[in-house]
């Protein structure tokens, strides 16, 4: 099976560890994956701040890259919700729908197109689980705790092999973190407000590891984090599952020797 | 029926608002979607009488059973022994005497003030909220079930029903008449979430299951 | 009514959440309203097909809207009721004021109605030498303090029972430091008590108006809606013209949501139905469109029109509890308000669609599945096309456009953010011009992206 990655265009250049981690996975359950480096961005920033159509641009080059993948794999909900609900702006098209239908979230993925192998490994975190809302009430990974459904979720699925790991149980278990992207700085007090009660309510019982299937959510709770020297690691799901086995660290791909790579 | 004739702003003003609004919602409303089926009326299942008592007691409700050779008027001043003044809303051989007052709609509203225990009949109990349906008819005057200090519902307790489903396809709506589901004492929790009883109308309900 | 001239979303929330515990006092008391509801919603294990009920029954009956309109009209005259056309809130005004003149009535006692506030009803009447005393506690309580309410159903939530005790001994003569709640309802039922026996006229809103049988629903826990229209010579009855449902049967699917969703109650404690006047006195019903039937025409946008007014986007939305009710300047604030503002008045309330993450937490307590954050969403797009994106924005959006739309852009520009941040002086980075830095560290500029690592790790080529 060969799965094309689509890295979110932030975690490219700030977090490429995710990329890497992510691509491992994929690869340890039997993929091929490629990595077309013509990928650029979804569009939700546009998007999101009233300028869609300033994205369209953004969304052709997505769906020209991706026009002939098989599958379209992504370690981040928000920008594969953006991706199947709002490119209906672009029309409709046997490519783009093609090309949209295929693309899907890392643990989605792992779920319901591999089969839902188990991935072994121990490590020894409390985790806070934090399930982004994108991922969350849009592309419904896991069961939220407003609607009255019987509980699921692929997140916790996807990490059930990792012996050590345990989860803290949080007060509000799934609220918004505050990012919500341009939010994050044209309504800063908000956004920081909530990161801030998130951030406590890990504290608060217990987390030493903040992870999460969307890097945006860590990326602003660990800004919030770092400022205030709380100590706290932030870990995307990929990095969970990577850290907990050893195998994945082969030579030259290990987080720490990221940076030393040629 | 008293029919007042259309009032100042007239019919020439009242009559192209009309026609401008229904025009403006033809114009936009969407293309038509079909009624949902409701789901089918479910039966009384089993505990009914203690069901309705727990669900009750979440609106502070108390719910009795008065048994065949319990006596209506022993029960009543068992309950609220300093109550003087008990209104009632229709004719109630198990509750007359000096101190029981028939209320009617021509009642004043000065003397309808001063009933402390108003004690009246209602049709059904509906088991997942522990609402009481109230007729105009069993009122006498509709301001009694608000206006009295305390209030006394009797339900046939044949008459539960599971779910608001069941109970509004029991209740004929009558057209000329008034009718309310009462569930509670009157209650707010306006002030810092505070629930407070008693808020503006009855400060107690007492549901008496009857045979 | 319209405010004037609005504070953005944005400065007042950040004035609200300047006073940190009174931020954290306002969430949590929402916060455990919201708990309420979900206790409710997940002990009634049909709750998910009830809420698909009654947003099928809902979209249907807008579909037919102006069938049912007629159909109510027709019943509720059968059985006695005037029934009014109002196409605009002045229009809603001057009807209830030529009733109430007609009758030389001066003062009324008013129930709940987010209707009336959405005309500015209180205004209008006292303008005209009409006392009108709104009797629902939290309403009262507004009242007295001059302030519109925060909440469309809990309208005193944003305030401290000090504050209303302060303000009740002002005005109602109470014992000044008490701030006992059911020392002050007792007080405040005293005080309303003598309003509703003075009984000339009530105006009370509308939950549900029922087309088959002409039924004017009424919905509260206090009562106060009841002790005010049946002891009242002429009782009015105000609706926007959405309220309308078909049948009496409906009600069954509509009482057995409201009150779940609004405060976790199974069932408001009155659930009241109105037919027709009490033999002698009057009974209204005024139908109010004030761009209603315009909102019908929205395709993207008429869903909002489906809200029975519960509340519980505002309770569970992580925005609303953090900055409160006020701070959007709209009659009905929160989640709902930010997608019927625009709507009514896209230039006082383009920034409200913004003031959300587009959690969807709101779409997932709604009781009629209103499509809410997908609203918002698109709302967005509106103002922006409607120009009210500022200049900045819309350049730093055609930029940033630009330079995402090909990987090979994103590789240099990347590459080159990247390198700045971590060979120029970190105070480039962390001013006030960078609003993201006052509260947050940036993310760590690597050496490598992860495009880069590709092309040296894996690629072929």
């Amino acid at each position: 099976m060969t799965v094309s990655l689509f890295i979110p265009c932030y975690v490219d250049q700030f977090f490429p560890e995710v990329g890497v981690a992510t691509l491992q996975v994929l690869e340890r359950l039997g993929c091929t994956v490629d990595f077309d480096p013509r990928q650029s961005c979804c569009g939700q920033p546009m998007a999101n701040s009233g300028a869609e159509q300033a994205a369209l641009p953004v969304y052709r080059n997505f769906i020209d890259v991706f026009a002939e993948a098989d599958y379209i794999v992504c370690p981040s909900g928000s920008c594969v919700h953006h991706i199947r609900e709002h490119y209906d702006i672009l029309g409709r098209s046997a490519q783009g729908d093609r090309v949209r239908s295929k693309t899907y979230e890392l643990c989605e993925f792992i779920v319901d197109i591999l089969g839902n192998p188990l991935l072994e490994g121990s490590l020894n975190a409390r985790v806070g689980l934090h399930q982004s809302c994108h991922g969350l009430r849009g592309l419904r990974l896991a069961s939220d705790s407003e609607r009255n459904e019987t509980p699921f979720d692929k997140v916790r699925t996807v990490l059930r092999g990792i012996k050590g790991l345990t989860y803290v149980e949080l007060s509000r278990e799934d609220e918004c973190c505050g990012f919500g992207g341009t939010f994050a700085v044209a309504q800063e007090a908000l956004s920081v407000r909530m990161g801030k009660d998130r951030l406590a309510d890990h504290m608060a019982n217990g987390a030493n590891v903040i992870a999460s299937a969307d890097m945006s959510c860590l990326m602003h709770l660990g800004g919030l984090a770092k400022r205030e020297n709380l100590g706290i690691e932030f870990m995307h799901v990929a990095q969970l599952l990577t850290a907990a086995n050893p195998t994945f660290n082969h030579a030259g791909e290990s987080r720490q020797h990221l940076d030393t790579a040629v | 029926m008293h029919l007042k004739h259309p009032f100042v702003l007239g019919t020439k003003a009242i009559a192209p608002m009309r026609k401008k609004i229904l025009a403006d919602v033809r114009a936009n409303k969407p293309a038509p979607l079909p009624q949902p089926q409701l789901p089918t009326a479910r039966l009384v299942e089993l505990d009914a009488e203690a069901r309705l008592a727990e669900n009750a007691a979440k609106s502070k409700s108390k719910v009795l059973r008065l048994a065949v050779d319990d006596s209506l008027g022993q029960v009543i001043s068992t309950l609220y022994p300093k109550e003087q003044s008990i209104g009632v809303g229709e004719e109630m051989s198990e509750l007359s005497d000096a101190t029981t007052k028939r209320i009617t709609a021509e009642t004043s509203v000065a003397e309808l003030a001063d009933v402390h225990l108003a004690v009246l009949r209602a049709e059904l109990a509906v088991i997942e909220n522990g609402a009481c349906w109230v007729s105009e008819s069993a009122m006498g005057h509709r301001g009694l079930p608000f206006a009295c200090e305390h209030l006394a519902l009797l339900v046939p307790r044949r008459q539960l029903v599971e779910t608001m489903h069941e109970a509004y396809a029991q209740v004929t709506p009558n057209r000329q008449n008034f009718g309310v589901f009462i569930a509670g004492p009157s209650k707010t929790a306006d002030i810092e979430q505070s629930l407070v009883i008693g808020a503006q109308g009855p400060r107690s309900l007492t549901i008496i299951l009857t045979e | 009514m319209k405010p004037a001239s609005r504070i953005p979303h944005a400065s007042a929330a950040a004035t609200f959440i300047e006073d940190n515990e009174r931020t954290s006092w306002h969430d949590a008391s929402l916060w455990h309203v919201r708990k309420k509801r979900d206790a409710s919603a997940h002990g009634l294990p049909e709750w998910e097909a009830l809420r698909q009920l009654a947003s099928d029954i809902k979209d249907h009956t807008l579909s037919q809207l102006d069938t049912y309109l007629e159909e109510f009209e027709q019943s509720a005259t059968a059985n006695g009721v005037q029934v009014h056309w109002a196409a605009t809130a002045e229009d809603h005004n001057r009807i209830v004021h030529q009733i109430l003149a007609q009758k030389r009535i001066d003062a009324i006692v008013k129930s709940k109605s987010m209707l009336t506030e959405e005309c500015g009803l209180n205004p209008y009447l006292e303008a005209r030498g009409i006392e009108v005393v709104d009797t629902d506690l939290g309403e009262r309580i507004i009242q007295l303090l001059e302030q519109p309410p925060s909440h469309i159903v809990m309208p005193a939530i944003h305030l401290r029972k000090e504050e209303i005790g302060q303000l009740f001994h002002e005005r109602l003569g109470t014992e000044a430091g008490s701030s006992d709640p059911q020392y002050l309802t007792e007080a405040a039922r005293q005080h309303l008590r003598a309003k509703f026996l003075e009984g000339t006229a009530a105006v009370t809103g509308v939950n549900f108006a029922v087309a088959e049988t002409g039924t004017v629903t009424v919905c509260t826990n206090e009562g106060n809606a009841d002790m005010g229209v049946h002891l009242a010579e002429v009782q009015i009855h105000c609706m926007g013209i959405e309220k309308v449902i078909p049948r009496w049967e409906d009600l069954g699917v509509f009482t057995r949501l409201l009150a779940r969703s609004a405060t976790g109650q199974p069932i408001t404690i009155y659930t009241s139905h109105h037919h027709a006047p009490r033999p002698g006195r009057e009974m209204h019903v005024i139908l109010v469109d004030n761009g209603r039937s315009e909102h019908l025409g929205r395709e993207d946008f008429r869903n909002a029109l489906k809200c029975i007014r519960c509340g519980a986007c505002m309770n569970t939305c992580p925005v609303y509890r953090r900055s409160g009710g006020h701070s959007y300047g709209s009659v009905i604030p929160g989640p709902i308000g930010s997608i019927l503002t625009p709507g009514f008045d896209l230039e006082s309330s383009h920034d409200l669609p913004f003031a959300s993450t587009l959690c969807g937490s709101c779409s997932d307590v709604c009781p009629v599945k209103i499509d809410i954050h997908e609203q918002l969403y698109k709302w967005r797009q509106v103002a922006s096309e409607a120009g009210y994106l500022p200049l900045s924005k819309r350049l730093s959006m055609r930029v940033g456009s630009w330079l995402l739309a090909r990987g090979q852009r994103l590789r240099v520009g990347g590459a080159l953010a990247r390198w700045m941040m971590r060979t120029l002086p970190k105070s480039m980075f962390y001013n006030s011009l960078n609003t993201w830095s006052n509260s947050r560290d940036l993310p760590d500029a690597p050496e490598t992206s992860f495009r880069a690592w590709y092309k040296s790790n894996r690629s072929n080529a």
